[in-house]
């Protein structure tokens, strides 16, 4: 038979496990009924012994095994309890003798255990001696499943009974320690042998096994936790070394790992921090398969965590921010202890000889806190563990190393939020292993890229790990950023897949914080972390993969236009164009350097990107721009604390500096226009002529709108050139005003623009769209009239200049007819002339150059071109009828139209 | 006999202060447990006996006597009787008795140098034997003593050690803290496993009792295992230490006899025995030496 259990299937053990659950229910009955019968008390001790013999198997895995263990718990309880009450405390030794003549040692020692512990509970019992001797009777039973319940059940039954003052007689604390270590250390070999017997085919089944039973084991150490009276010191000199000799004897990865887990949840933090370096050495004397990266990064999130938990509890020794609030009495003195403290953090250098002071003050008031040294020491003791790893266990893999690292640096900025040296070391130190280890497989995995992943992103999510405080949040993360020496080249090191989703991770956190940057430092700082999306390293590989979509698509994709940059990388340029936005200064010439300075960056990679960016550049430019202006008429108005000199000498600087950044706009676009980017430059011109408009500089406009039309010479798509004429016609219609108003000069060139316009409507490929373009730049001779008409202050221009402009309306009407007339199929000539006719209209409505019979005319015309048209015309000419219906109603002048 | 012919008399023998006096509880052949009163080395026998008439008859008597005996019965040999001790009093001289009679007796300071004892093929019993003397048939009463022989420890304690093993498979060391106990000691000791290549299922230790009768040719052993103690479950590794304790004082044990009248011995081995998983014993025994103090 097999030591461990048991070849049964479950079914069948449950089979077993019912059985005796049974006779355990039956002999419990029998043993309850006994021990009510007075004298015959001790006759209950028979079936109890029955009972317990039902734990002798060896058939059951772990889980089941405690079933039986559970019930029988309960018995012995019920046992212990009734001899506690009512057996005559003189006896309880010859009981305790008389227990141990049971033939089986399972039954017998569970009994004596029972026994001993009610024995252990009265007064002036010889506690030590007995829990001594049922210790050392332990050791009869080697089966590991049975010994380990065993052993189990000794420890939950001597629970509260152990000594914890120091009574030579009965036992004192060491004597408890010692108890309960010698039974862990037993109970870890019990475990751990279990590992060794049996097939090695079953060995997974037993490494199941041995998790199920790994509580049992660990329950130990919880108890000694537990222990009241364990101080720190103690723990250390006593407890600690007992423990990890142990563990490391054991040569038993599960049991390393676990145990050494189990050690660090459940001692206080502030006896990890008063041993971290035996603890930390005695990590370098275990077997190299275990994983040191779970054991070390549990211990750093738990000291992580354990400066929060501090903090909530109120007793912040060392807090994150060294304000110094105005509290009182007390408060006030803990407050002002923080800023010391908070001193001392920072003094690096100076540390020894103020920690001393610090720790000093510190203990006299909370003595919990007197490890002050540790937490001092605390990133460099973990630190030059680290290094010493490194050495040591030169099979350490990148992987493993990057979690440490990042573990660490949250850690150091835990404790040491404003020290940014710490993490820097870091970096720089995992950028070495990095370079070193860099060949290995690990150095390309998943679980390696992920961490260093982590710890790139640390000044993003570092915020969060300190402070819940949102205000703060912002102003950390960027100031971590900026003092990372390292953090460049570390990220330089990386894959340009990662490099990118850092970068973009980093971008969008900057853009959902509508972080503002402020100056040059900070500008660089973003502009070369984000340099891998800036240099365009992602369209790169994305386009690689692109590739293998496009085969897979090219069938649909055939015929339709293939779009350069797919949906998802334009999302992330536009994210990258936002960026610009986040460039803010109060004062506006500053702000435009801050913008050259990104703008610089851009510019130095030139590429396709630009393409994206430098819109959203122009743009801020331009905002810039009405900024500047804004400020030069308000210096101007009330500046009544500015001495006249520096006035002027204001808006000079402000002026100076319009018109660089006109420059600077106009220089953009021209690169655009350079890259082949027609349309777009064309586009963003026709904004900066908008924008230099509405400051009223008409020369500017002009310059930009000759560009404007050189620009428009070259381009060849005739659908653009119909939607651009159309524009260019609006953005002149808003020009005229500020045109008129302008110089003689300035009249002039506006004439020449758009008569240019015109010129270009009626060079359209296509018919209609000649047509319809011709029509629309009618409108631009037309808005002195209805200047007049809608502001009476407009400048009265005078009736020939007037009788002029309502010629050229006509001619251009007169033209656009000519043109409808021209074109081949009968309905887009219907259509044309109905909306020509829509444009007469209007005209009629809003002067009286044109008269009736004109329109009528044009009905008529309308009209005998009916038949022969398809239905869109035809319910456009009707709605119109309608339209001229219903304005027979209100306006008599149109009685005169008929239709 | 006495189916055919009633005895007329009714002997009845009563020992002074029976019903304070210490009793031991022993198996008779029949396996039943009997009741016997406790004498020492060199305590007087006293008491009394009556004899009562039946029905009122007269019955005559050619005297009445009482005798103390001590007897080896043993069966190695055909059924043997030996008797090494034989003490008598006269109670009354021949004489007619119609109506009960009681008759006082004591015999002073009597050795007894055995213990009384129950074997398979040996008994060692004291007792007491009233004889009626008549010209018929006599008319004998007797009366069976339980007789605790205490003696002084044998010899110094000196603890046992012993190192056994299979080569190659199994070497333990075991250690007893003593080599003689008395019946109310406890066996103490530990065993030390050195080397461990069988699969052991589990350790047990056993008490057996040895009776030898007779000696030479006729000479014969019977052995009887009186007690079985689970000392370990599961298999140790090497350098476990696996405790013994074993309380003496609860089982029926028999001190080392040797030699008695030279006719038997009992002697007690204790016996250290592992199985492994295949259920073959290992087993090492050794004597020990009790005694009654």
């Amino acid at each position: 038979m097999p030591p461990s259990a048991t070849n049964l299937t479950n079914d069948e053990q449950m089979l077993l496990v019912n059985e005796s659950l049974n006779t355990i229910r039956q002999q419990t009955i029998q043993m309850k009924k006994l021990l009510d019968v007075k004298g015959k008390s001790m006759e209950s001790l028979k079936p109890a012994s029955t009972l317990l013999s039902e734990l002798r198997t060896s058939n059951l895995s772990p889980k089941n095994y405690y079933e039986l263990y559970v019930s029988i718990y309960d018995s012995l309880e019920y046992l212990g309890n009734y001899l506690k009450d009512n057996y005559p405390s003189k006896n309880l030794s010859n009981l305790y003798e008389l227990v141990q003549y049971a033939g089986n040692i399972i039954p017998r020692l569970y009994l004596m255990i029972t026994v001993g512990t009610v024995f252990m509970s009265v007064p002036d019992a010889p506690v030590k001696e007995i829990m001594k001797d049922m210790i050392e009777m332990c050791r009869g039973v080697q089966h590991p499943i049975r010994g380990l319940f065993l052993r189990y059940y000794l420890s939950q039954r001597t629970k509260n009974l152990l000594p914890i003052f120091n009574d030579p007689a009965n036992g004192t604390l060491q004597d408890s320690v010692n108890f309960i270590i010698t039974n862990f250390i037993e109970m870890n070999k019990l475990w751990v042998r279990l590992q060794h017997q049996g097939h090695s085919k079953e060995r997974k089944k037993r490494i199941s096994e041995r998790q199920e039973l790994q509580i049992l084991v660990g329950s130990n150490l919880v108890r000694l936790s537990q222990l009241e009276g364990v101080d720190k010191h103690y723990y250390k000199e006593t407890i600690l070394p007992a423990i990890l000799e142990q563990i490391i004897q054991c040569r038993d990865m599960i049991a390393q790992e676990y145990l050494f887990d189990v050690i660090i949840q459940v001692f206080p933090d502030e006896f990890h921090l008063y041993t971290l370096r035996e603890l930390l050495d005695s990590t370098i004397s275990l077997i190299p398969q275990v994983s040191l990266k779970k054991i070390l990064i549990t211990l750093l999130e738990r000291l992580t965590t354990y400066i929060d938990r501090e903090s909530l509890d109120g007793i912040q020794a060392l807090t994150i921010n060294g304000k110094t609030d105005d509290e009182e009495g007390v408060e006030g003195d803990e407050t002002a202890e923080k800023t010391h403290n908070k001193k001392i953090l920072e003094k690096a250098e100076e540390k020894e000889a103020t920690v001393t002071e610090g720790t000093a003050t510190e203990e006299s008031k909370t003595q919990t806190k007197d490890e002050n040294i540790d937490v001092e020491a605390l990133f460099n003791i973990f630190y030059s563990h680290f290094i010493k790893l490194n050495k040591v266990r030169p099979d350490l893999t990148i992987d493993d190393i990057t979690a440490l690292y990042y573990s660490l640096s949250k850690l150091s900025l835990s404790y040491y939020p404003d020290n940014f040296e710490n993490v820097d070391l870091i970096y720089s130190e995992t950028l070495n292993r990095y370079n070193e280890l860099k060949d290995t497989v690990e150095s390309s995995n998943a679980l390696t890229e992920e961490n260093l992943k982590n710890i790139l992103l640390l000044p993003l999510n570092f915020s969060s790990l300190v402070s819940n405080d949102v205000s703060k949040k912002e102003k950390l993360n960027l100031k971590l950023l900026l003092n990372l020496k390292n953090y460049q080249s570390l990220l330089s090191a990386q894959s340009s897949k990662v490099q990118v989703s850092i970068s973009n991770e980093i971008l969008k956190t900057l853009l959902s914080n509508k972080f503002k940057l402020e100056n040059e430092e900070q500008i660089e700082k973003v502009f070369q972390v984000l340099d891998s999306i800036i240099s365009n390293k992602e369209t790169i590989t994305v386009a690689q993969d692109l590739k293998v979509e496009e085969i897979n698509k090219r069938s649909e994709n055939a015929g339709g236009e293939v779009n350069e940059y797919p949906y998802e990388t334009s999302v992330k340029q536009e994210n990258l164009a936002k960026l610009f936005h986040l460039i803010y200064n109060s004062n506006p010439i500053a702000h435009s350097k801050l913008l050259s300075t990104a703008q610089a960056f851009v510019s130095q990679k030139k590429n396709k990107l630009t393409k994206f960016l430098y819109p959203s550049l122009i743009f801020d430019y331009l905002k810039l721009i009405k900024r500047l202006h804004f400020r030069i008429g308000k210096v101007s108005q009330k500046s009544m604390n500015f001495s006249p000199e520096l006035k002027s000498e204001l808006i000079a600087s402000y002026e100076l500096e319009l018109k660089s950044v006109f420059q600077k706009v106009s220089k953009l676009a021209d690169e655009l226009y350079n890259q082949g980017e027609l349309e777009l430059s064309l586009k963003l011109l026709i904004s900066i002529s908008e924008t230099s408009n509405a400051i009223g500089n008409n020369g500017f406009t002009n310059e930009f709108f000759i560009k404007i039309y050189s620009i428009y010479e070259e381009m060849i798509s005739s659908k653009q050139q119909y939607q651009i004429i159309m524009q260019l016609i609006s953005t002149l219609i808003t020009f005229y005003k500020s045109f008129q108003n302008g110089t003689n000069s300035d009249k002039e060139n506006y004439d020449l623009l758009i008569t240019k316009a015109v010129l270009y409507s009626a060079r359209l490929l296509k018919k209609p769209d000649q047509c319809r373009a011709v029509f629309s730049a009618s409108h631009l001779w037309f808005q002195s009239t209805v200047l007049a008409s809608t502001d009476p202050s407009a400048p009265s221009t005078d009736a020939s200049a007037e009788e002029n402009d309502n010629k050229r309306i006509l001619e251009c009407l007169q033209k656009s007819l000519r043109i409808a007339d021209s074109c081949i199929e009968s309905s887009v000539t219907v259509e044309l002339f109905v909306e020509i006719l829509n444009e007469c209209i209007y005209y009629y409505i809003h002067s009286n150059f044109i008269d009736a019979n004109y329109i009528n005319n044009l009905i008529e015309l309308i009209k005998t071109n009916l038949s022969e048209v398809d239905d869109l015309p035809i319910k456009h000419f009707k709605r119109t009828c309608e339209y001229i219906a219903r304005q027979k109603e209100i306006d008599e002048r149109f009685q005169l139209v008929r239709y | 006999m006495s189916l055919f012919f009633k005895a007329p008399l009714d002997i009845e023998v009563r020992l002074s202060g029976e019903d304070t006096r210490k009793h031991v509880e022993v198996k008779n052949k029949n396996g039943r447990k009997e009741k016997l009163p406790l004498y020492e080395d060199g305590e007087s026998v006293k008491g009394q006996v009556t004899i009562r008439v039946k029905d009122g008859r007269r019955v005559e008597h050619l005297g009445i006597k009482i005798q103390l005996i001590g007897t080896i019965d043993t069966n190695n040999d055909g059924l043997n009787f030996d008797n090494f001790l034989y003490l008598v009093q006269e109670l009354s001289a021949p004489a007619e008795l119609n109506h009960p009679e009681n008759y006082s007796f004591e015999f002073k300071n009597v050795e007894k140098q055995f213990e009384s004892y129950r074997g398979t093929n040996v008994r060692l019993r004291y007792y007491l034997k009233c004889i009626v003397l008549r010209k018929s048939a006599d008319v004998i009463r007797e009366k069976e003593l339980w007789v605790y022989a205490k003696q002084n420890p044998p010899d110094t304690p000196t603890t046992v050690k012993m190192d056994v093993g299979i080569e190659d498979c199994l070497h333990i060391e075991f250690e007893y803290s003593k080599s003689r106990y008395s019946l109310k000691d406890v066996i103490v000791g530990r065993i030390y496993f050195l080397l461990v290549r069988l699969k052991i299922k589990h350790m047990e230790l056993s008490l057996i009792r040895r009776e030898t009768v007779g000696s030479g040719a006729n000479q014969i052993s019977d052995s009887q295992t009186l007690v079985r103690f689970e000392i370990m479950d599961g298999a140790p590794v090497r350098g476990e230490t696996i405790p013994i304790r074993l309380f003496l004082r609860g089982y029926d044990l028999t001190p080392t006899f040797r030699d008695v009248n030279k006719k038997f011995s009992t002697r007690t081995f204790l016996s250290l025995v592992l199985i492994d998983e295949d259920a073959r014993r290992y087993f090492k025994q050794s004597e020990i030496i009790l005694y009654r103090d």
